[in-house]
């Protein structure tokens, strides 16, 4: 049992070496850049892949090693000069969006290049053999060398920073960077070099890891996420933080998922412990991020002196600025978008494509629930990275109520909305002690969080889903198997959502969102409670997007953890903002865009990710207020006024305290 | 050395500067004087290429540096010890004088870390604590001997003995005397003028965006007059 419990935990360090490796590398890029780069998983794959594709031709694991860290030093160099540089001053949003563009862009090209199946990195000769560390516990040489490898790498960075001059500029920077470059110092230079080796500290990772992990393409985005906890836990920008935190993290992770359920069994049922025990250990994690946060919003051992320039608010670049190219055209356009989701079922019953209606159905479910995320980012400026948690949880509503009999929608959607309106107001009372990129990644952790919850219900299929049972009833007034029927209930829906979100919108609580949107600490300092409108927001938001979910399970007659996969609430921001912020046409126009050309290139090749990251790369650069922007109306006119005596039953939550 | 020529700069829509004429010899010492809000910062900053001209040019020693990202126009051999010190914090006080300093001997005499000591032996006893923790008048030695590190031609002083106890004024004002007394060109921006007038050879009075008056210490002490109109409070 001890002899176990020593490995265990010798596997826990080995797993927090390679997450300080990665956390390492974006505490770097975040304390001194400002810069939320979520591409860095991408990093740690093609570590992993260029190292041992090398070391399989050369024969030589050190020759791997050293190809590995070469190589994605290249490679960070040339993604800064050709990508990451121009990020520097723009919004988080648009950070998240565009290096989630280089994930799809990274990724693909690999698969391109390497073929999807993964690829098989050898143990090299030498550490093949097991160690005994304490007589009769015999441990894998291979893992305590990564162990090793990891500590020597972590002592370098520590001499680097600590200790050169290169270190002292790395800090000034963090700290000043004006000042810096006032001295003489080319700044731009430094955050290259800064972004090279959190690049190469990224794909020593990668490469070390890969005799233990699955090599395939995408394998860094769970590496990111873990990456992205430890920085939460650990304090943004801080070294010596991300590398206590990942040791804690590493550990924590390993240890809960041995014993949880050996402890769990001393106060539950065997039974009990052996259902809650595999989903709680892998939620574990995420809990004690939360709980840390909760104490200490800014992390365990937040960077010293860190005065970081305030980032610009987030989409407040994105109104539009003038009237779009194609302002005449609004009002027909518009008309044109109506009618087409009117006649659609009517037209597709002509041509004989009954499919259409099903991706009519597809679009309106999304464009609800994009609808329900502008709410959050566009009209309020959270970034919220984790709102497809909430499109899972009310598929699972729904899924779970017909698995268990209950088959009516008039129990099943408002529960699906409730549930998903309580989970948010438990967790966002969490995620809004923080703000700016730390919300980012703690929405997202949540996510994920629930992503790993729901793939441990292996009652409703675990990892796979599971097969709807049936679709929720309406006591004979709608047939959701009617797929003309359910394609206008949603629409329905829709149309009554977007008029209540243009409703909101100019109601005062509206007014507050842009407020606390353009400058939230002139809002309070005006006597506005914020912290209670943000929390409203987000508990309606969930709810409308619950709501979205219990569709989506009913459309696809499935329900899996798929749902809420972070790149599920990557599509749903991408929606918003390909679409344009703060508007409803927005998020429907998004919805559309999205959702047809994912169609479109992934007919046209099975690499259409690759396309569609640069498209998003783009989007970023060029597309400033997105689609609705080229036919915004302009500033001509009066503003329209706030509608004051709306919602008056729900003053008394908002009043400001004395 | 230092010739600015029409500089006009502003922030946004609203303009600061509007053709500032300025000149400086090696090894003069000149101030920039005025009331707040005239410009003086702002002028330091467009020499600095921290805020980009409008129109005019900026040259140094025959290099036209209006347009320079500020590194470059740093390393033509100027130096900042801007307001409010802006020392890094999160660095020990010798890791501020080391990180950005430059030996290439480009001063009259090079500043070396002992000389800087030698100038402010408080610092020398404070080496290995953190800039951040430093009293104010201790950052102030710190931020000058940062830009001394550096070895400029021209050492740039923006209210360098602002907020600070009078007996640490009078040891900065006598490391100033000191650094002039090797030869340092320096363009100094105080409040002082008493202190500024035994110190400097030209003042020039910067009045909304332009230069109204150029002289000798001895032009500025006598006449009262024109102390009242620009520099009283």
């Amino acid at each position: 049992m001890q002899l176990l419990f020593v490995e265990q935990l010798l596997n826990g360090v080995q797993l927090g070496v390679i997450l300080f490796l990665m956390a390492a590398g974006l505490t770097l890029t975040f304390g001194i850049m400002n810069l939320v780069n979520l591409a860095h998983g991408s990093l740690f794959m093609l570590g992993a892949y260029l190292g041992v594709t090398f070391a399989l031709v050369t024969g030589s694991f050190v020759a791997g090693f050293v190809a590995a860290g070469l190589a994605t030093f290249v490679i960070g160099l040339v993604l800064e000069r050709l990508v990451i540089r121009h990020l520097y001053a723009r919004s988080h949003l648009d950070q998240v969006m565009c290096t989630v563009g280089l994930v799809y862009v990274l990724n693909e090209a690999t698969r391109m290049v390497f073929g999807p199946e993964p690829l098989h990195a050898p143990i090299p000769a030498f550490l093949a053999g097991s160690v005994e560390l304490i007589p009769g516990a015999p441990y894998p040489a291979y893992r305590l060398a990564m162990i090793g490898a990891g500590l020597a790498i972590a002592g370098l960075l520590y001499v680097l920073i600590g200790r050169t001059r290169m270190g002292m500029l790395i800090r000034a920077g963090a700290s000043n960077r004006v000042m810096t470059s006032v001295l003489g110092v080319n700044i731009g230079a430094i955050y290259a070099v800064v972004f090279g080796i959190g690049a190469a500290l990224a794909g020593f990772a990668g490469y070390i890891a890969a005799p233990i992990l699955t090599v395939y393409p995408g394998m860094g985005d769970n590496v990111l996420i873990l990456a992205l906890v430890v920085l939460v836990v650990g304090g943004m920008g801080s070294v010596k933080g991300a590398f206590v935190a990942a040791l804690l993290v590493g550990v924590i992770d390993t240890i809960g998922r041995a014993y949880l359920k050996d402890l769990m069994a001393l106060v539950l049922s065997p039974v009990a412990a052996n259902t809650v025990a595999p989903a709680l250990a892998s939620m574990l994690i995420y809990i004690l991020m939360a709980v840390i946060l909760f104490f200490r919003p800014q992390g365990l051992i937040p960077a010293a002196g860190l005065r970081r320039p305030e980032a610009p608010p987030e989409a407040s670049d994105h109104g539009p600025s003038g009237p779009g190219v194609l302002a005449r055209w609004r009002v027909p356009a518009i008309g044109l978008l109506c009618g087409a989701f009117l006649l659609l079922p009517l037209v597709a019953g002509f041509a004989d494509q009954p499919f259409w209606v099903d991706m009519g159905l597809r679009v309106i479910i999304f464009a609800i629930a994009a609808l329900s995320l502008d709410l959050i980012l566009g009209q309020t400026g959270l970034v919220s990275f984790g709102h497809a948690l909430y499109l899972g949880i009310g598929a699972y509503v729904v899924g779970i109520l017909a698995d268990a009999g209950v088959e009516s929608g008039f129990v099943q959607w408002p529960l699906a909305m409730g549930l998903s309106a309580l989970l948010a107001a438990a967790l966002s009372v969490v995620a809004l002690r923080t703000s700016g990129t730390f919300f980012i990644m703690i929405t997202l952790a949540f996510a994920q969080m629930m992503f790993y919850g729901a793939s441990s219900l292996y009652d409703y299929g675990g990892d796979d889903g599971m097969h709807l049972a049936v679709r929720s009833t309406f006591g004979g007034l709608v047939d959701l198997y009617d797929s003309r029927q359910f394609y206008y209930l949603a629409l329905a829906l829709l149309v009554v959502l977007a008029g209540l979100n243009m409703r909101l919108a100019r109601a005062r609580f509206g007014t507050v969102l842009k407020g606390i949107r353009i400058n939230e600490r002139r809002m309070e300092a005006a006597g506005f409670p914020t912290f209670r409108y943000k929390l409203a927001a987000c508990v309606l938001s969930a709810a409308v997007c619950g709501l979205a979910g219990a569709m989506l399970a009913n459309a696809a007659e499935f329900v899996g953890p798929q749902y809420m996969d972070w790149t599920r609430s990557a599509e749903l921001m991408i929606m918003v903002v390909a679409g344009g912020l703060a508007t409803p046409f927005g998020a429907i126009i998004g919805a559309l865009a999205y959702l047809g050309i994912e169609k479109y290139l992934s007919d046209l090749t099975i690499h259409w990710r690759l396309g569609f990251g640069a498209l998003l790369i783009l989007l970023v650069f060029l597309g400033r207020g997105g689609l609705s922007a080229l036919f915004a109306p302009g500033p001509a006119g009066q503003p329209a006024p706030v509608l004051k005596g709306s919602f008056r039953w729900a003053r008394p939550f908002f009043r400001p305290r004395a | 050395m230092l010739e600015l020529r029409q500089v006009g700069a502003a922030y946004g829509s609203s303009r600061v500067l509007f053709g500032v004429d300025l000149a400086i010899a090696e090894g003069e010492v000149v101030t920039l004087l005025g009331r707040n809000g005239m410009g003086k910062t702002t002028t330091v900053n467009a020499i600095m290429g921290l805020v980009s001209l409008t129109q005019g040019d900026i040259s140094f020693r025959g290099t036209r540096i209006s347009g320079l990202p500020a590194y470059k126009v740093a390393r033509n051999g100027l130096a900042l010890v801007p307001e409010g010190r802006q020392v890094f914090p999160n660095l020990t006080v010798e890791e501020n004088l080391v990180a950005t300093a430059a030996n290439r001997g480009r001063a009259p005499s090079p500043w070396t870390l002992e000389a800087v000591y030698g100038l402010f032996p408080a610092l020398a006893t404070l080496a290995r604590r953190s800039a951040g923790l430093l009293s104010g008048g201790e950052q102030q030695m710190l931020s000058i001997g940062r830009a001394l590190m550096t070895n400029p031609r021209l050492l740039i002083l923006d209210e360098a003995t602002e907020g600070l106890a009078p007996r640490i004024r009078r040891e900065i004002w006598d490391a100033l005397v000191r650094i002039r007394e090797r030869g340092q060109s320096v363009l100094v921006i105080d409040k002082n003028i008493d202190m500024l007038c035994r110190f400097a050879d030209r003042h020039h009075i910067l009045e909304k965006g332009r230069i109204v008056w150029s002289g000798s210490s001895q032009e500025l002490m006598a006449d009262e007059a024109l102390r009242m109109r620009f520099l009283s409070a």
